[in-house]
């Protein structure tokens, strides 16, 4: 049972899906061409955004792939449960959970070309390359406590609204707004304290 | 209630800005994309040949986008491929290199994992030959080869469809569509209990893409072919290979349980 009390349905599949090994399929209940159409609609609607969302939460690079193809093999095989219009919940409430167990065990490396917190790390002004700003964001989100750090992607990343967030998360909105807003102070430390000792006044600006 | 300004959109400084637009900008390769696309598109291909009641305009429905599918694969793979076989190395021609058929005990060495690894930018490129290919030209150039040659690609699906080209015209413009078709067999005569003719779907299957990118279905499939034969000592040496080549895949549980089944 979730903190709001509804009966977490999400977590249910989930954890049956992964950790029940004899969880498969029945003939009986395989998809209708129909399904089978809707999840690849839901696939090109859906895909790049979750691919990256398990990115901001930390699912090491080498199994995000993975961890896309068993959102949706979670959803084919519960797509009968999810309510239709909640799609976009159901997937990325999967994804938060999916990206939960594939982190145990896991630690996300920094690259070794960057050492955030030495003197090698990139100056402000070489964050103009996307790749070496990714590193950094990346560095700063692993920072960020995971309950707030999944809010704040679903939030400042992938835009979705705080009450979809708290649909995906099964948790009451102000809950959500709380954690978005300790996520985002945190965020903005880091930012600033990364400006302050990386060449830039940007840290004083606000 | 209102909700704060979101820092991408100016509720941020420029710096916060400019690191969650990297973040924002983040995405998979091509190769990744049309990879992940496929197998979940197989598998919802798998769930509805053996539905038993599927509605003739789902049917159709289904059939009409799959046959898109194909056609893009088709022409996107015949395209890049060709673009980087004249633009780059003789070596390209692997793909044109097709082994005989192997047993199931002499299966070809894959490339797993490469595959899946490293699509965010500045990642090697993948060992196959024809993903390799595909991303080793500019994304531009492809989307722009691509959009120019749609038309084209589906009157190419079209006149294939007619001529009832096979795994070996495949070969020759190798492309995930046709892989998809390839194992679609296998998978139907799984679903029909012919065990034997799915193990040669795949054996066709290895011998057409023998550097496939759906190296990890096909393996999973003769795994299943192999339990419905009653091989369950080859099952359990190929399931520890598939643990052992794709140790985070979804299936690699299902696959355990199933050679373990008394």
């Amino acid at each position: 049972v979730a903190p709001n009390g509804k009966y977490d349905m999400t977590s249910w599949m989930v954890e049956r899906s992964l950790l029940d090994p004899q969880l498969s399929i029945p003939q009986s209940t395989r998809l209708s061409g129909s399904a089978a159409l809707e999840i690849h609609r839901l696939f090109k609607e859906r895909y790049h955004g979750l691919w990256r969302f398990l990115r901001s939460v930390g699912v090491p690079p080498d199994s995000i792939d993975d961890a896309v193809q068993q959102v949706f093999l979670v959803y084919a095989e519960r797509h009968a449960a999810v309510t239709k219009g909640s799609e976009g919940s159901f997937l990325f409430g999967t994804a938060v959970r999916i990206a939960h167990v594939v982190k145990r065990g896991h630690r996300r490396e920094t690259p070794a070309d960057v050492e955030l917190a030495g003197s090698s790390a990139p100056s402000v002004d070489e964050l103009a390359d996307q790749k070496r700003a990714r590193q950094v964001l990346d560095w700063m989100l692993d920072q960020i406590e995971p309950d707030q750090r999944t809010v704040f992607a679903l939030y400042e990343i992938e835009g979705l609204t705080l009450p979809e967030i708290a649909d995906v998360l099964q948790i009451p909105v102000g809950t959500a707004t709380s954690r978005l807003r300790r996520g985002r102070e945190r965020f903005s430390g880091l930012v600033n304290r990364y400006a302050l000792t990386h060449g830039t006044n940007e840290g004083k600006s606000r | 209630m209102s909700e704060p300004k979101r820092l991408l959109e100016g509720g941020g400084s420029e710096l916060e800005r400019l690191l969650l637009a990297s973040g924002h900008a983040a995405r998979p390769s091509r190769a990744t994309r049309w990879k992940t696309e496929a197998l979940v598109l197989i598998a919802g291909l798998g769930f509805a040949s053996t539905a038993r009641a599927v509605g003739p305009l789902a049917q159709k429905t289904y059939a009409g986008a799959l046959a898109r599918y194909l056609a893009i694969g088709a022409f996107g793979g015949a395209a890049v491929w060709g673009v980087a076989h004249v633009a780059t190395r003789p070596s390209a021609n692997a793909v044109q290199d097709t082994p005989a058929a192997k047993s199931v005990h002499a299966m070809p060495a894959m490339q797993p994992e490469a595959i899946a690894k490293g699509e965010v930018e500045g990642a090697p490129a993948p060992p196959a030959a024809d993903l390799s290919s595909r991303d080793s030209i500019e994304p531009s150039r492809a989307e722009s080869t691509h959009g120019r040659g749609a038309s084209r690609a589906r009157g190419a699906a079209s006149v294939a469809s007619r001529t009832g080209a096979g795994p070996n015209d495949s070969a020759t413009a190798p492309s995930i569509g046709s892989e998809i078709l390839e194992l679609d067999r296998a998978r139907a005569s799984l679903a029909a209990g012919q065990a034997r003719s799915a193990v040669s779907a795949l054996d066709r299957y290895q011998q057409a893409f023998p550097k496939g990118a759906l190296q990890q279905e096909a393996l999973r499939l003769r795994i299943e072919a192999l339990v419905g034969l009653g091989d369950r000592p080859a099952a359990r040496t190929l399931t520890a290979r598939f643990e052992s080549l794709y140790p985070n895949s979804p299936h690699a549980k299902r696959l355990h349980s199933l050679v373990d089944a008394p």
